[in-house]
């Protein structure tokens, strides 16, 4: 058996059977993503660290619990990955300490540089060309829920848009990617 | 009261997490009785996942691989109640491996009793020889870390310096191709490199074979457990699992 042959959902269920060598495969083939996105939403490279430390923790912790029937391996992965990032930043908002206040703005690698997306990865370009087809003030509200870890209502108070706006741009922005990335 | 429309219009931002905890329960609460959301979300879920691809990749920093299967080794021994930590902490036991040999011996003498089986003779011949050397070393163990290549993998060498057999067990070994076997070679300060042994490993990575060098083991400067193809013992080539400088071993 070459562990480099199975596919993501056949190590899981090596890694619930206890095969620690099953998690180093996955390792190396997802933690550059979880560090990247960790480090684009955190902004701190020990912090990143951490986050990669932790994911794979609960990768180890949680293997029984994943279910192929319900969501591909890398979609359950990325989700633990963002919930730790956007936890780290919720503690961060949290501490009583006067922090420079975040901006609710769309991140550089959105839009724009397009010389920089033609070097990426197809997916990557895929995804960008997504995001690109959305209304800016609908990417903003995504981009502030997803990599600054805002809820709704924090996206509401700090922009002074109505709740009820942000809900909508919200929805509009994610079924359009919905549409755009899933519907291939 | 949200229609069943409201509810899947905030469906997005339960996946992202940002609704408030008033609204997010009340999507969990409609989730079980409601197929479209639930396909809605995992729909969203996968939208996230994209999202996370479009992140431009940074090259990870080189010593976070170790760190990261370290935790988890250390995790495992702290959570040895929970089934999986239990059993890689049995894994570490390294008293109840030489356990599990004994158990091993004892079966394989009767089988060997009962049916004269000169292959499985053998066999027990060595797992007495693994046992004695075991013994004979007063359960004193040297460690053998991983490679980069295989972090978690461990081997423990039981020897005295001046004997030339000594047994070797390993864990966490990565799993073999059919045709492949790991081979365990000793190497003088000179370079010179003697092939000690070939073993195999269970499904869970575990193995043990009884090393046999021309010279007292003080005589050799390192060792190594290389995955080879065929069974052959090359020194050679291979894809090296656990080294060891036997002149630092503790």
């Amino acid at each position: 058996m070459n562990q480099q042959s199975l596919t993501d959902e056949e190590l899981i269920g090596f890694v619930a059977q206890n095969a620690s060598w099953a998690v180093a495969e996955l390792y190396d083939r997802y933690a550059r993503l979880v560090y990247s996105l960790a480090l684009r939403t955190l902004n701190d490279a020990a912090s990143a660290e951490e986050v990669v430390q932790e994911v794979f923790a609960k990768v180890w912790r949680h293997a029984s619990s994943f279910d192929p029937e319900r969501s591909k391996f890398s979609t359950w992965l990325t989700g633990i990955a963002r919930h730790q990032c956007i936890d780290e930043l919720r503690r961060r908002r949290a501490r009583p300490v006067t922090e420079p206040a975040d901006e609710v703005a769309a991140p550089d690698w959105l839009g724009g540089d397009t010389e920089q997306a033609a070097a990426a990865s197809l997916e990557r370009e895929r995804v960008q060309k997504a995001l690109e087809q959305i209304p800016p003030e609908q990417r903003q509200v995504i981009y502030a829920a997803y990599f600054q870890g805002y809820s709704l209502p924090e996206i509401a108070k700090r922009t002074g848009v109505p709740l009820g706006t942000v809900k909508t741009r919200l929805y509009l922005g994610m079924e359009k990617l919905r549409g755009l990335l899933l519907e291939d | 009261m949200l229609t069943d429309h409201e509810i899947l219009e905030l469906i997005p931002a339960y996946a992202l997490d940002a609704l408030d905890e008033r609204e997010a329960a009340r999507v969990r609460a409609h989730l079980p009785t409601c197929a479209r959301c639930r396909h809605a979300l995992e729909d969203y879920r996968r939208v996230n996942e994209d999202l996370a691809q479009a992140v431009p990749q940074v090259p990870l920093p080189p010593a976070l691989k170790a760190r990261t299967l370290g935790r988890l080794e250390g995790r495992a021994a702290l959570h040895a109640p929970e089934p999986k930590a239990a059993i890689l902490s049995q894994r570490r036991n390294w008293s109840m491996v030489a356990a599990g040999l004994a158990a091993a011996l004892a079966l394989v003498a009767l089988v060997v009793t009962l049916l004269l089986n000169n292959q499985l003779a053998r066999e027990f011949a060595v797992q007495r020889d693994l046992t004695v050397v075991m013994a004979y070393a007063d359960g004193a163990a040297r460690t053998i870390h991983g490679t980069t290549v295989a972090p978690l993998a461990v081997g423990k060498l039981y020897a005295d310096a001046d004997s030339n057999v000594a047994a070797l067990i390993t864990v966490n070994m990565p799993p073999l191709e059919a045709n492949e076997t790991y081979a365990v070679t000793l190497v003088q300060s000179g370079g010179q490199k003697t092939s000690a042994g070939n073993f195999g490993i269970d499904a869970q990575g575990t193995g043990w074979v009884l090393l046999r060098a021309p010279r007292p083991l003080a005589d050799y400067q390192s060792v190594t457990v290389t995955r080879m193809p065929g069974g052959g013992p090359a020194p050679d080539g291979g894809q090296i699992i656990l080294e060891a400088n036997l002149e630092t071993l503790p």
